[in-house]
């Protein structure tokens, strides 16, 4: 009996990941707010983990299994949360004047900044530590930042002695600031290394350390970058770079004040919108060639993977990957997912990797607006339904207005959600955001397409290449003007300071009981109904 | 025979229709007559600003209300430490309103204020 009760709410529960995913945050929240000891979440980890194979067939064993999620999110926080004793930040506090030893652990960006001093930024991997003529074993990522004239000498996964000031992160008890911790955390980042004109750089002759797919994918970012200012003129090639690459540095500033002003710079960064309009073009291109759906499918999975690496293992690329992978996946083996649950996979697979995701913004951006969308764009359409009922009788079925109404439900359900996060972060928020997006949207998909286009025959036919890039110089240069448009409105932004994490969560609380205020009179007209029969 | 899909067939025709497009407009373009929607950057810089000093004073400034905390490292003598310290300040206490302001955070005497002080915006 109790057997066939558990399976009937199997049946029900086919959202696992979804809710898995949301009870290991509700885990991590708890411990990142709460000091529990490791031992005692251990020890509730094993309770649980024990009661519920015990309690398997039983009713309650759903209970078991939520507490146990959460207990291991909570774990899982704390094992990461650990910094071992021969940690860099553990040896030496802020201190001038020393050298450290270790590998340049990413490619180093180039920049200038706007005293017109040559800038390079790198993550360095720390293995020794030079302080007042002692060596010591040291541990631990630093993020370097140099404006030393032997940068040009940085390379990625060597060996390298850098002479400068190290500053470790201060830690104080707001929440600006913790969340700024667990920013660098995520980043495995344990303190800030300056090296300034007179300090040494020196490459060591060691065997180097390198990720050949890092490696590449990041030599094929060069290349591209390159041949886009070969095709497209300055403020172009910058911009298409940040929109197909994630290649900010490269990025005209008043252009990027444009689509900060019109609310679209979201465009800019690299999301599930730009990985859904380019694998679905790249299955498109595979399939001329001949493959069929699965095989594109597996190429396209393979491709997605190089392009977390191209452009920048960004956690919005991250997500949007893991989520276009399972759909893929679903097609290759023929079956249908479900959109809650690989929302749910692709978040439970970035926070075992590393919890403190959890804290980055574009993870939060990220993820909020996409349950946002797939939870309101359903609702909104019924909403409309019911709004324009009139209309809809008229049978209204021109495709603009279908498109357009649902750019707005999509848009407008995305921006309902962000928008708390944006005054948290940012201060501010955009108001013409969702009439931007209407006009931005199709723009940026012709773009996207486009891009691809030009980047494969760039390494076939620079000239044929050119070409299609005069196409794509008139679409950046529409959507540049689109965004210069709505940028010049003077209430496109609205700045609000000191808006604070609860009312963050204010926020969400009346979303989402105005979302559901619609079930709450249904609940109520049932229960008068009911009363009034009786 | 080939036999494509509605989708398939559809991208192969989007790809024509830029090649051909791309073609028109680098006709265009020979004979200049593109150049009114080209985005000239130093045309929008001076549009941006009214005179010289103006656009100086905007591009070595810093809005110390508004900056994040890379921007305000660029600042002289601000390390990431008290670009930190300056974003939570702002967070619990508000607005600064002018230099003098900037001395209630730990690290900033008169001497950097007096360093800072053609460098910030407020």
């Amino acid at each position: 009996m109790a057997t066939e009760e558990t399976k009937e709410n199997l049946k029900k529960i086919n959202k696992p990941f979804f809710f898995i995913g949301l009870f290991l945050i509700a885990g991590i929240i708890i411990r990142y707010y709460l000091y529990i000891d490791t031992r005692l979440l251990y020890f509730f980890c094993l309770v649980f983990l024990i009661l519920s194979i015990v309690f398997v067939d039983k009713r309650f064993f759903y209970f078991l299994f939520v507490i146990l999620c959460i207990f291991v999110g909570a774990l899982r926080y704390d094992v990461a949360s650990v910094v071992t004793d021969d940690n860099i930040s553990n040896i030496i506090k802020s201190q001038k004047d020393i050298a450290i030893i270790g590998y340049v652990a990413e490619a180093p960006v180039f920049s200038t900044d706007r005293w017109g001093r040559e800038r390079c930024s790198f993550n360095f991997k720390v293995s020794q530590l030079l302080n007042k003529s002692h060596l010591e074993d040291a541990f631990g990522q630093v993020k370097v930042y140099s404006v030393n004239p032997l940068n040009k000498h940085l390379e990625y996964g060597h060996a390298h002695v850098l002479e400068g000031d190290f500053k470790q992160i201060i830690s104080l008890e707001s929440d600006m600031s913790k969340s700024y911790q667990a920013y660098l955390k995520s980043r495995h980042i344990d303190g800030f290394f300056y090296i300034n004109k007179g300090d040494v750089v020196l490459k060591l002759d060691k065997k180097p350390r390198i990720n050949i797919l890092y490696s590449w994918s990041m030599s094929l970012r060069k290349k591209l970058i390159s041949r886009y200012k070969q095709l497209l003129p300055e403020p172009y090639s910058g911009l298409l770079g940040a929109l197909i690459l994630g290649e900010r540095t490269e990025i005209n500033k008043n252009i990027f004040d444009y689509f900060i002003s019109s609310g679209s710079v979201h465009v800019l960064a690299i999301s599930g919108l730009h990985v859904g309009i380019i694998v679905l073009f790249l299955i498109f291109i595979v399939k001329l060639f001949g493959f069929s759906r699965t095989q594109a499918s597996i190429i396209c999975i393979v491709f997605l993977v190089f392009y977390c690496f191209l452009s920048g293992a960004r956690v919005s690329v991250i997500r949007a990957s893991i989520m276009a992978s399972i759909i893929l996946g679903g097609w290759v083996i023929k079956r249908d997912s479900d959109i809650y649950n690989s929302l749910g996979l692709a978040a439970l697979l970035i926070l075992v990797f590393n919890p403190y995701y959890l804290f980055d913004i574009g993870f939060q951006l990220s993820f909020v607006s996409v349950l946002s969308i797939v939870y309101l764009y359903p609702k909104m359409n019924t909403w409309s339904k019911i709004l324009f009922k009139h209309a809809q009788d008229k049978k209204i079925n021109n495709n603009v207005v279908k498109y357009a109404l649902d750019a707005i439900y999509v848009s407008l359900a995305a921006s309902i959600a962000v928008a708390p996060l944006s005054l948290y972060y940012f201060q501010q928020v955009s108001t013409i955001g969702v009439l931007t997006n209407l006009i931005m949207l199709p723009i940026l998909s012709l773009v996207l397409m486009l891009a691809i286009v030009v980047s494969l025959f760039s390494f076939i036919s620079m000239p044929i290449a050119k070409i299609f890039a005069e196409t794509l110089w008139f679409f950046l240069t529409l959507m540049i003007k689109a965004a210069q448009g709505f940028g010049s409105f003077h209430f496109s932004l609205v700045k609000f300071h000191n808006f604070k994490i609860s009312y963050v969560l204010w926020c969400y609380l009346l979303l989402v009981f105005v979302v559901h205020i619609d079930i709450l009179f249904i609940k109520i007209k049932e229960r008068l109904l009911k009363s009034a029969i009786e | 025979m080939i036999n494509f899909t509605r989708e398939e067939k559809t991208a192969l025709l989007f790809i024509i229709i830029c090649f051909l497009l791309g073609i028109f407009i680098s006709h265009l373009k020979q004979y200049h007559l593109l150049d009114f929607i080209s985005f000239d950057n130093k045309l929008e810089q001076a549009n941006a600003s009214d005179n010289i000093d103006k656009l100086i004073k905007q591009t070595k400034t810093v809005n110390v209300n508004t900056a994040s905390i890379e921007e305000l490292t660029f600042l002289p003598g601000i390390g990431v430490s008290t670009a930190e310290k300056i974003i939570i300040y702002r967070k619990e206490h508000g607005l600064f309103h002018s230099p003098d302001d900037l001395k209630s955070i730990k690290g900033i005497g008169d001497r950097k204020v007096e360093k800072l002080k053609d460098f910030v915006i407020f």
